[in-house]
């Protein structure tokens, strides 16, 4: 790794942690944004002054908003998010701890094989461009696009749960309790989670193909005699590949966002269906810290994307190297 | 005449297939090249001239261009009836060519080093070691100061200059028998188009090669050429010894060029003649002369006959031209 390359990745972390703090900010605010007594709706309406102002107390809402901001980051960033009253009064740290992995579990499995499914049809689509495969994948993919989550996981619950009864209906297994359960426990949320983001992989990587394929360096490779397939794969498809960086991210985060569906429609218990029962409890602190949980890996996966660019791209990666300019 | 040419262009026709119908890029396109020489194609924008070397190449875009008539000799074998594989060893390996835009035709995201080891391992057996001190070789005969460092280096970190003598060395590396540079020195500032020149010029007293130089730069490259075909519409309009083009053109449009080209001997303040109009739809292209409409010489017989074929007027400077008019000596400086 050179000097400029490590300095890139500096600056990066740098933004990263920046970000962090604003929105660790806005976070903050949304318990005092948001309309309503968040001790009378954890109490209830009816309950006694006293009571109240000693709640309030507790949670140091009492104090100036600067030193309450202070006290939630100090103990968030230790892990510490204060207690549901939705969930029984269980520690969120704990909670998280339990929860995020399960909605990773799906989400990470989603976003592997959407890249290298989608990169693979996008690949052959370019490359066989208005051939009939090309105009099949391409409208089965726009398909895959547009049909709502939430159907389309009932649709599969019918068939491949309740007819072929191929996978369990719902629930989730831990891969540690027993590893093909667990596999066939997520094989029908995965596969539907990959939907949107194989879509829009393929879709992506089939323009930037053809897109590439007119360039005037693909001209040169092939006016000096390279190899077709070196100049597909090698030349074409390491340019076309930077955009896609771009999209595998965007994917990845909604894969994490969308959770809340799939989570919903098997009965996983992930970060989404936390967060949905913490919405409808009102949870306020649980929202806080599933809102920053998931915004810091969202900067955690920018951050990660950032650095795959700078290693696809050299013109990132060095740029300001010592040379002739 | 010389029995076999190394390179010789039969009757070339491309045609692009467009929504708008056939668009007839190039037209019945004759041209030879021996060996060791350096030869010209000259035309405005549009006129087929690279399209005729990129159908040579077979590198043409298709859909929706495609070749249909002709035929390309090299060597006496005709490449337009070779296979794709073997036409693919030809190119690179016995035909090379350079482009424009030395800016955009290396690959941005791989190194130089490991695009011209590529290319020579495309066309050789060398290993990789091999492949790579050649490619050093090469890259030192084109004059690149610290080639060994270069070779790491991608394509944006050098110049425009750099670049263009990236691509010469890629073609020098593989020993190719014809170099044909497209534009080469379009895009580059005047003392580096020199350099480019002069280079061409080293391959072909150095390294026995021949170029072929396609560009709207007359200046430039009369210096250099010995002959000049020049293109319009899709066609040769002219043709000859460069001293015969120069001294004296017979074709109204290569008059046209010549004026519209400044030149140090002019006076002072003296203002240049453009080629007024602009060129005909390729995909509708008239029965008549295609430069009739801008033809300040046309005559009667001009409106009334086909268009002129490329007829031999001086067989000494092999002047052929493709007009009725019979334009007079130094007609130029009119």
């Amino acid at each position: 790794m050179n000097k400029s390359y490590g300095k890139y990745i500096l600056k990066r972390i740098f933004i990263s942690i920046l970000v962090i703090f604003i929105i660790s900010v806005f976070v903050f605010s949304l318990m005092h944004l948001i309309p309503g007594d968040p001790v009378k709706i954890m109490l209830g309406g009816e309950s006694d002054e006293a009571v109240l102002q000693a709640y309030r107390e507790k949670l140091h809402l009492t104090e100036p908003l600067p030193v309450q901001y202070w006290l939630w980051l100090t103990s968030a960033l230790k892990g510490d998010f204060g207690t549901s009253y939705a969930l029984n009064g269980q520690d969120i740290g704990t909670l998280l701890l339990q929860r995020f992995p399960v909605t990773l579990s799906l989400a990470v499995p989603c976003i592997l094989i959407s890249t290298i499914l989608g990169v693979l049809i996008g690949v052959v689509c370019a490359v066989h461009r208005g051939s009939a495969a090309d105009q099949v994948l391409t409208v089965l993919l726009t398909a895959m696009n547009g049909v709502p989550i939430f159907w389309i996981g009932i649709v599969f619950i019918w068939i491949f749960g309740l007819q072929l009864k191929w996978f369990p209906v719902m629930g989730y297994v831990s891969p540690s309790d027993n590893f093909p359960e667990f596999l066939r426990s997520i094989a029908m949320p995965v596969t539907i989670m990959c939907f949107g983001p194989l879509s829009a992989i393929a879709r992506q990587t089939r323009t930037n193909m053809l897109e590439v394929i007119n360039q005037d360096y693909i001209r040169t490779a092939r006016a000096n005699g390279i190899k077709d397939s070196s100049i597909k794969y090698r030349h074409a498809l390491k340019n076309a590949l930077i955009p896609i960086a771009t999209i595998v991210g965007i994917q990845f985060r909604w894969a994490v966002g969308g959770s809340l569906f799939i989570e919903q429609i098997f009965a996983i218990n992930g970060i989404g269906r936390t967060v949905m029962l913490a919405i409808t409890g009102r949870d306020y602190t649980m929202i806080q810290a599933c809102t920053f949980i998931v915004s810091v890996f969202v900067v955690a996966v920018n951050l990660l994307l950032d650095i795959l660019y700078g290693w696809l791209d050299p013109r990132i990666r060095l740029a300001g190297r010592e040379g002739e300019k | 005449m010389m029995s076999e040419r190394l390179l010789e262009v039969k009757d070339l026709c491309t045609s692009f297939f467009t929504y708008n119908g056939e668009v007839k890029a190039v037209n019945h396109v004759s041209y030879y090249l021996d060996e060791q020489e350096i030869i010209a194609v000259v035309g405005e924008s549009g006129c087929g001239k690279s399209v005729t070397q990129m159908s040579v190449m077979q590198i043409i875009q298709s859909p929706p261009g495609r070749i249909i008539g002709g035929e390309v000799l090299y060597k006496g074998k005709d490449l337009l009836k070779l296979t794709t594989e073997e036409m693919r060893s030809v190119r690179g390996a016995e035909i090379a060519m350079i482009f424009q835009e030395p800016m955009t035709a290396l690959n941005p995201v791989i190194t130089v080093g490991k695009q011209l080891t590529e290319v020579i391992r495309a066309h050789s057996s060398m290993n990789k070691k091999q492949a790579w001190a050649k490619a050093i070789e090469s890259l030192e005969a084109v004059g690149i100061p610290d080639p060994e460092a270069r070779m790491k280096n991608y394509p944006f970190e050098m110049s425009g200059g750099m670049r263009q003598r990236v691509c010469i060395a890629i073609a020098v590396a593989c020993n190719s028998k014809i170099i044909i540079a497209d534009e080469p020195t379009t895009a580059l500032d005047v003392t580096t188009q020199a350099q480019v020149m002069e280079l061409l010029q080293d391959a072909v007293d150095k390294y026995k090669k021949s170029v072929l130089v396609v560009t709207h730069n007359l200046g430039l490259v009369t210096r250099y050429a010995g002959r000049i075909y020049v293109m319009y519409a899709g066609q040769v309009v002219e043709s000859g010894t460069t001293e015969a083009l120069m001294t004296n053109p017979k074709h109204p449009y290569t008059v046209g060029l010549l004026k519209s080209v400044p030149s140090l001997e002019d006076e002072r303040g003296k203002a240049l003649v453009p080629i007024d109009g602009a060129p005909p739809n390729l995909a509708a292209l008239p029965e008549t002369c295609p430069f009739l409409p801008r033809c300040k010489y046309a005559a009667e017989k001009c409106r009334s006959r086909k268009k002129p074929e490329l007829t031999l007027i001086d067989a000494e400077t092999q002047h052929y031209t493709a007009c009725y008019v019979e334009l007079k000596e130094g007609l130029k400086d009119e």
